[in-house]
């Protein structure tokens, strides 16, 4: 074998010079995150599951991680699933008619499509920043974030509901709900942060930019799966158009 | 032992120590050699489909040939100067250290836009196509992100590149300057290899052209000269 240079004892290769930590870095949240990062404790069942996401996210990160993917996994999936479902129902409820069963699958199938598409960015920028995970972790870390999402937004389910009780405008409700899911996001999105900092020395520096190409996406992946919150017109995509000209058409009510 | 020989995406995003090792020999194992240009070939392959896909298969596909044709061109054109110019700024760089180092940054980079190659996709089958009223502004909007994907994606390239020649100078301040000499080296050549696949994306209402008419009657700096200021004056 002439492979020698991976045969030369490690000491050799000198590490990358540290950078010193970001200021601040150690925030509360940060600190309770790490307190948490052990093993699940008992209790299996889904309420016990949302308790952890919400309240102690690290135990739930160090099962995706280090403990019992394979088992932690599916449960992720599902409590994302039931949530987005439900909160999709509530969507198709300002319209009615055929949207109770287009929407919560447009809502389901549109959010995992665009984890899905940003997924290996979000794995190759940890990777930039010196994350040792694997992409089977990040994959599960995202889920987790998502649940965490998902749970948020049925929250918000009753308010949206008031709201869609006293309207007829599908922009005002269309803007609600997305206000309502860039709350929800941004939260689990804080979590995902956290545990990914929390496996590289406190540090996510290209996290931010992350989110912003999957915020971009998802608006788009919106537009493309239109009309998500208006009246049912058929199971057909519509015409390609951008989010931002679709947006201001919808605003203007000047549609093609 | 060390035990992650393999360079994959994210070895070679982390600089794991099997890549540091060979960037550091005077002369990197072939394994290594081979390891990095087949990604850097894939990954750039990668992106150039999703590059030129939203005008036509035709054009992803050749996009796709383009992409990695362009970097390992301007790294193999600016292979000598480079290495020439870093000597005499006092550091012992050899020609296969500074070969290998341009292409590791050029493969940082490249998988990088890989990484994103999905949202072009995802984008460029949503966007109205080219032959739709629609046509410029989806055409603007993807140039814009592409130029801010491919500005950000060889930023990091280039950040790794100097945490690489850190490593292989032991000097700073040297590394600074032999990265700042390579990027104006690497962008004089880049800026002229580009012009001369170029398109790699069509404008709408254009016909469909897999090469550069004027590829080889002017080069970059005079087309520029000719549209900015001649056309300004006249």
């Amino acid at each position: 074998m002439n492979n020698s240079i991976y045969d030369q004892p490690q000491p050799l290769v000198p590490p990358i010079p540290a950078r010193p930590p970001a200021a601040g870095a150690e925030s509360a949240g940060a600190a309770a995150f790490a307190r948490d990062y052990r093993p699940y404790e008992a209790g299996r069942d889904p309420a016990h599951l949302v308790d952890r996401l919400l309240k102690r996210p690290g135990q739930v990160a160090w099962e995706v991680c280090a403990g019992r993917r394979e088992r932690m996994l599916p449960a992720l999936l599902a409590v994302v699933t039931v949530a987005l479902l439900g909160y999709g129902v509530l969507v198709g409820s300002f319209s009615g008619g055929w949207q109770y069963v287009a929407a919560p699958l447009k809502v389901l199938g549109g959010l995992l499509a665009s984890a899905l598409i940003c997924l290996p960015s979000l794995y190759i920028f940890s990777c930039l920043t010196g994350n040792r995970l694997a992409l089977p972790a990040v994959a599960a870390l995202l889920t987790q974030a998502l649940s965490i999402t998902g749970i948020l937004l049925a929250g918000f389910a009753p308010v949206a509901w008031i709201f869609a009780q006293s309207t007829h405008a599908p922009a005002f409700m269309g803007a609600l709900h997305w206000a309502f899911w860039l709350c929800a996001f941004l939260l689990g999105a804080r979590q995902l942060r956290m545990a990914l900092a929390h496996h590289n020395e406190g540090r996510a520096p290209l996290f931010g930019l992350w989110c912003v190409i999957f915020l971009v996406v998802v608006l788009q992946m919106s537009t493309a799966l239109r009309p998500v919150v208006g009246a049912f017109d058929g199971w057909r995509l519509h015409d390609k158009q951008f989010f931002l000209e679709h947006w201001g058409q919808t605003i203007t009510g000047h549609h093609d | 032992m060390i035990n992650a020989p393999a360079i994959g995406p994210a070895a070679v995003c982390r600089l794991d120590a099997a890549i540091r090792a060979a960037a550091l020999a005077r002369r990197a194992p072939a394994a290594a050699w081979l390891g990095v240009v087949t990604l850097l070939v894939a990954a750039a392959a990668v992106y150039g489909a999703s590059f030129g896909l939203w005008r036509s298969p035709t054009q992803a596909a050749s996009s796709a040939v383009k992409m990695p044709g362009l970097l390992l061109g301007v790294a193999a054109v600016s292979a000598l100067a480079n290495t020439w110019l870093a000597q005499s700024m006092g550091t012992r760089i050899s020609l296969a250290q500074s070969l290998f180092g341009m292409l590791l940054g050029f493969t940082i980079a490249a998988v990088l836009l890989a990484a994103v190659s999905p949202v072009f996709f995802f984008l460029a089958l949503t966007l109205p196509g080219p032959l739709t009223p629609a046509a410029m502004s989806s055409y603007r909007c993807l140039l814009t992100l592409h130029t801010l994907a491919v500005g950000l994606a060889g930023t990091a390239g280039v950040s790794r590149l100097l945490r690489l020649l850190d490593l292989i100078t032991g000097q700073p301040r040297a590394a600074l300057r032999v990265l700042l000499v390579w990027l104006a080296v690497c962008a004089l050549a880049g800026s002229e290899l580009a012009w001369v696949v170029s398109p790699f994306l069509n404008r709408p209402g254009e016909p469909d052209m897999l090469f550069n008419p004027y590829a080889f009657t002017m080069n970059m700096y005079e087309y520029l000269w000719k549209l900015l200021v001649l056309r300004t004056w006249s």
